[in-house]
C-alpha cells in the first residue's frame, strides 16, 4: 500500500533545507554571550552573564525567578501552567532565548549591553 | 466521494468533536517534557481539519478550524493561547486550501500535514516575534521545524487510514 507521493519528499526536503540553514546560520554565530536581557510585559533590564545573581521577576500574570550561575541563565521557577520555560533549560550562546509566553516574560542572550549595563537590583 | 446534505454534516460535526477530543488529548501527553521548546504537540487536531477540508470542501474546513480554535481556547485555553493557535492553525490552513486546490494529485496527506505542521510552527513562532517585539524567537525555529516533519508524519499517515475509513463507511 502506497501512501507517499513525490510533492511529499519535496515537502519533507524543503522543510529539512530551511532546518539546516538556520542551524547554519547559527553555527557561525554561536558565540558566547556577554549580557542577559530579560524583558517583563515589554520593560526589560540587562544584567551579566559574569556576575551570578537571582532575579525575582513578577508581571500581571504571576511570577518568575530567573537565575544566573556560572555564565548559565535559566528559569527556576514559575507561575505559568505550562513550565515550558523551566523545561528549557540553561541557555549561555548569543542569540538564545527563554521565553514564558503566559507571563509574557522572555530572557534572551546579547552579545553586549548595547550601551552600558542598567544598575536594576533584582 | 459525494455526500448527502444529511452525512455532510454528521461528518462534520463528527470531526467538531473529534477535534475538540484530540485538542484535550494532546494536553494530557506530556511531550514539553520531552522536548522542551514550548508549544510542541503532535498536533492530532489538524487530523480532523485536513479531513474536512479534504473531504467536505475548502469552506467547510475553514469552519472546522474556528470552532475547533474558538472553543479549544475557550475549554482549555487563554486568551494568549489563542492568539497563538490562531495564528499558526491560519497560516498553516492557507497551505491546506492551496493543495486542496492545487496539490491533490502530487501530494498525499502525509506531505500536507507536514508542510501545515512546519506552517503552523512558522505561525507560531511569528505571533511570538510580534508579541515580544523581537525577532529572537525565530531561533526556536530550527527545533520546531525538524519537529514539525516528525509530527506532521505521524498525523499525516493517521489522516489516510481515517480518510480511507470514512470512504469506506461514509
Amino acid at each position: 500500500m502506497k501512501i507517499m507521493k513525490k510533492g511529499d519528499m519535496a515537502v519533507i526536503f524543503i522543510v529539512l533545507i530551511l532546518t539546516a540553514g538556520l542551524f547554519g546560520f547559527r553555527l557561525f554565530g554561536r558565540i558566547a554571550g556577554e549580557c542577559v536581557l530579560i524583558s517583563v510585559d515589554g520593560s526589560e533590564s540587562t544584567y551579566r552573564l559574569s556576575e551570578d545573581r537571582s532575579v525575582l521577576l513578577e508581571s500581571e500574570d504571576g511570577k518568575c525567578t530567573v537565575v544566573i550561575e556560572d555564565g548559565k541563565v535559566f528559569v527556576k521557577h514559575s507561575d505559568c501552567p505550562e513550565k515550558s520555560c523551566m523545561n528549557m533549560g540553561k541557555i549561555s550562546k548569543k542569540g538564545e532565548v527563554i521565553a514564558c509566553a503566559p507571563l509574557k516574560i522572555y530572557v534572551k542572550i546579547t552579545g553586549n549591553g548595547g550601551g552600558g549595563y542598567d544598575a536594576v537590583a533584582g | 466521494m459525494t455526500l448527502s446534505p444529511a452525512k455532510r454534516a454528521a461528518f462534520g460535526g463528527l470531526l467538531t468533536a473529534a477535534a475538540l477530543i484530540f485538542s484535550y488529548v494532546e494536553t494530557l501527553i506530556p511531550l514539553q517534557s520531552i522536548i522542551p521548546i514550548a508549544g510542541v504537540k503532535l498536533g492530532l487536531a489538524n487530523i480532523c481539519i485536513m479531513l474536512g477540508v479534504y473531504y467536505l470542501g475548502i469552506t467547510e474546513g475553514l469552519g472546522l478550524l474556528l470552532a475547533k480554535t474558538v472553543l479549544t481556547a475557550i475549554l482549555f485555553g487563554t486568551p494568549v493561547s489563542f492568539v497563538y493557535s490562531i495564528c499558526g492553525g491560519g497560516l498553516s490552513f492557507v497551505f491546506l486550501a492551496l493543495s486542496k486546490r492545487f496539490l491533490e494529485k502530487k501530494m498525499s496527506l502525509v506531505g500536507v500535514s507536514i508542510a501545515s505542521s512546519a506552517l503552523h510552527s512558522i505561525g507560531q513562532t511569528l505571533a511570538a516575534c510580534l508579541m515580544f517585539g523581537d525577532i529572537a524567537f525565530l531561533i526556536f525555529l530550527e527545533w520546531l521545524l525538524p519537529i514539525s516533519v516528525i509530527t506532521g508524519t505521524i498525523t499525516g499517515i493517521a489522516a489516510v487510514f481515517l480518510g480511507r475509513i470514512a470512504e469506506e463507511r461514509l
